[in-house]
């Protein structure tokens, strides 16, 4: 199954923009070829191209970072936790991002400052992401992690739902709630520019982690004995992975299982080697985004499917099939 | 130069102290065998000296530099450390599994060059796991899979290499084999610690053998000065054979000694 890295990388790179450009012309105006094109490049305040600036390249720039921010964050927690279950949100980091941006947003003070829903959301995922390596760390055992999942999700819906439950206004909580179901769509640039540069960062940091993943193949004594530092990588990742899924989180709401799948399905592609995945899930978890993300908007239904139903709808039996699969192989 | 050196090393694990009082000096190019009774503290004492655990009192040593000084990575190319139970998390093939042992040597963004090709295919000649390069590491039987983690830890060519109980699931002929390796890496000059609990391939093999009973060393020396009926009888509780058949030694145990309880 294994095909050179460089062609992988290649053809999923193709695959993202090609569904990348697509995206663009898919929308509930439908607009002809020239519009779609000149709303782009040439400008002006016409229709299109509003439609074009405002609606449909916001969110295809948003589904991009999304996607590079929940695959890398996906195909990192796997190797860290050597475990091939572990993922933002099955493992309550997207829930503790959402639970930092409902705060900022409960409390209004986005609405002051426009940063502080991205930094909650960040602190809220480094919380979860340190209390899960603190649980996880010398036992990686499925159990413990899906356990520790299930504790993190738990306190952090419990939380949200608090906060929802004081709202004194009933429309903010409508809104929240929309909100926390995950979607790309109605985002402006603004939103982009809010999330794009953490994510970046995260993606960064995370891209710098792969040798030492492939050393924790070997468990951690080994890794440690091939020099790499366990507290620090732990550390790292943390911080990685907080700033990608906190500053997406911010912007998307949760988008769960794309973190999940997108590694599982292309490991075998390159050698199941850690850091071999780590680009091509970026890459792969933008073209699943995109894709599902063109799906929605094409499903008939009179209120648009949400994004993150969408994923969760698809992701949640693959997830109880992994778990299945997984228990065969392990007892 | 001496290699590696314990200096009254102690360890404690919770409340059990694992290791106590150990000192402990190897040069170059010896093959020890670490033996005693389960939980006398073998796999402690290794972790101990590839830098492992904290501990609770005394010093290692490598190179004449305390453990506590070394950049991990630094360490990474002097001591290689085989740990026991190998575990593997992800079907890489054999030669990507081999490869994480030059992983040291390599930059931050280093690609394998010419050097590591060179000792991983070294390693994997030495092991005899070569016609396995492209196989998953899971598909291997226990065996295969045990002669392919010594490649892995040959290919960092490390001046110390400390192998925890790396034979336990071999056969006969593979654990002889496997013994050569370390041998002929002890006779290039690598210090070679490794544990085992075989008596016979201990006796045949070893240059020195160090014997440890409840965290404490209680013999050290040349096989047939430690692996004696009276040493043996005392430590490990059994009655031995010993004996020589052409150029080799080898001890059996031969039932259970009930006049004393192991210690």
């Amino acid at each position: 199954m294994k095909v050179g890295g460089g062609s992988l990388m290649t053809t999923l790179l193709a695959a993202m923009l090609a569904a990348a450009a697509l995206s663009l012309f898919i929308g509930y105006a439908p607009l002809p070829f020239s519009q779609v094109v000149g709303g782009l490049f040439v400008g002006g305040n016409d229709t299109a191209s509003v439609i074009m600036r405002e609606i449909r390249l916001p969110r295809m720039l948003l589904g991009l970072v999304a996607g590079a921010a929940l695959g890398t964050s996906g195909a990192v927690l796997q190797g860290l936790l050597r475990n091939p279950l572990a993922e933002p949100s099955v493992t309550g980091v997207s829930a503790f991002a959402a639970l930092g941006a409902v705060i900022a947003m409960y409390f209004g003070i986005s609405t002051m400052w426009p940063l502080a829903l991205p930094l909650m959301a960040i602190a809220g995922a480094l919380l979860s992401a340190l209390l899960l390596f603190a649980v996880s760390a010398r036992d990686s055992g499925v159990l413990t992690l899906i356990l520790a999942g299930v504790a993190l999700s738990s306190l952090a819906g419990a939380l949200t739902a608090l906060a929802l439950n004081l709202a004194p206004n009933p429309y903010a909580v409508s809104e929240i709630v929309f909100w926390l179901l995950g979607s790309i769509k109605d985002r402006s640039l603004q939103d982009f520019l809010i999330a794009a540069p953490f994510v970046a960062v995260g993606v960064a940091i995370l891209l710098t982690t792969g040798r030492s993943l492939d050393a924790l193949t070997l468990g951690e004594d080994a890794a440690q004995s091939l020099g790499i530092d366990m507290r620090a990588l732990a550390r790292w990742s943390a911080l990685g992975v907080a700033l990608a899924v906190g500053g997406s989180v911010a912007v998307t709401g949760t988008i769960g299982f794309v973190g999940l799948v997108v590694p599982h399905l292309l490991r075998p592609f390159v050698g199941h080697q850690p850091s071999k995945l780590l680009v091509p899930s970026a890459i792969g978890a933008a073209l699943l985004i995109t894709l599902a993300d063109i799906g929605v908007r094409l499903v008939p239904s009179r209120a648009e499917l949400m994004l993150g139903v969408f994923t969760s709808l698809a992701g949640a039996p693959f997830f109880l099939w992994l778990v299945m699969r997984l228990r065969r192989e392990m007892r | 130069m001496t290699t590696l050196k314990l200096h009254d090393v102690g360890v404690m694990l919770g409340a059990h102290r694992a290791l106590d009082g150990v000192s402990l000096t190897f040069e170059p190019g010896e093959l020890v065998g670490i033996m005693g009774p389960n939980g006398a503290g073998k796999s402690t004492m290794l972790r101990a000296a590839a830098g492992l655990l904290p501990l609770t009192g005394g010093e290692v040593h490598v190179r004449d530099r305390a453990i506590t000084a070394w950049q991990r990575h630094d360490l990474a190319r002097v001591v290689s450390f085989l740990p026991q139970g190998g575990t593997v998390h992800w079907p890489l093939t054999v030669r990507a599994l081999v490869a994480l042992g030059r992983l040291p040597h390599r930059g931050p963004f280093g690609r394998i060059g010419l050097a590591d090709e060179t000792a991983i295919e070294a390693a994997m000649a030495a092991c005899e796991v070569e016609m396995l390069a492209d196989k998953p590491v899971t598909r291997l039987s226990g065996g295969e899979r045990a002669r392919v983690l010594l490649a892995r830890a040959l290919a960092a060519e490390a001046p110390i290499l400390l192998a925890d109980e790396p034979f336990a699931q071999l056969d006969p002929s593979h654990q002889l084999h496997a013994m050569e390796v370390l041998q002929a890496a002890a006779r290039k000059g690598t210090l070679v610690l490794v544990v085992l609990h075989d008596l016979s391939v201990a006796a045949r093999f070893c240059d020195r053998i160090v014997l440890l009973s409840a965290g404490r060393v209680v013999a050290d020396g040349k096989p047939d000065a430690v692996l004696t009926r009276e040493i043996l009888s005392k430590t490990f509780g059994v009655d031995a054979l010993i004996g020589v058949h052409g150029d080799a030694r080898y001890v059996v145990p031969l039932r259970r000694n009930t006049g004393t309880d192991g210690q």
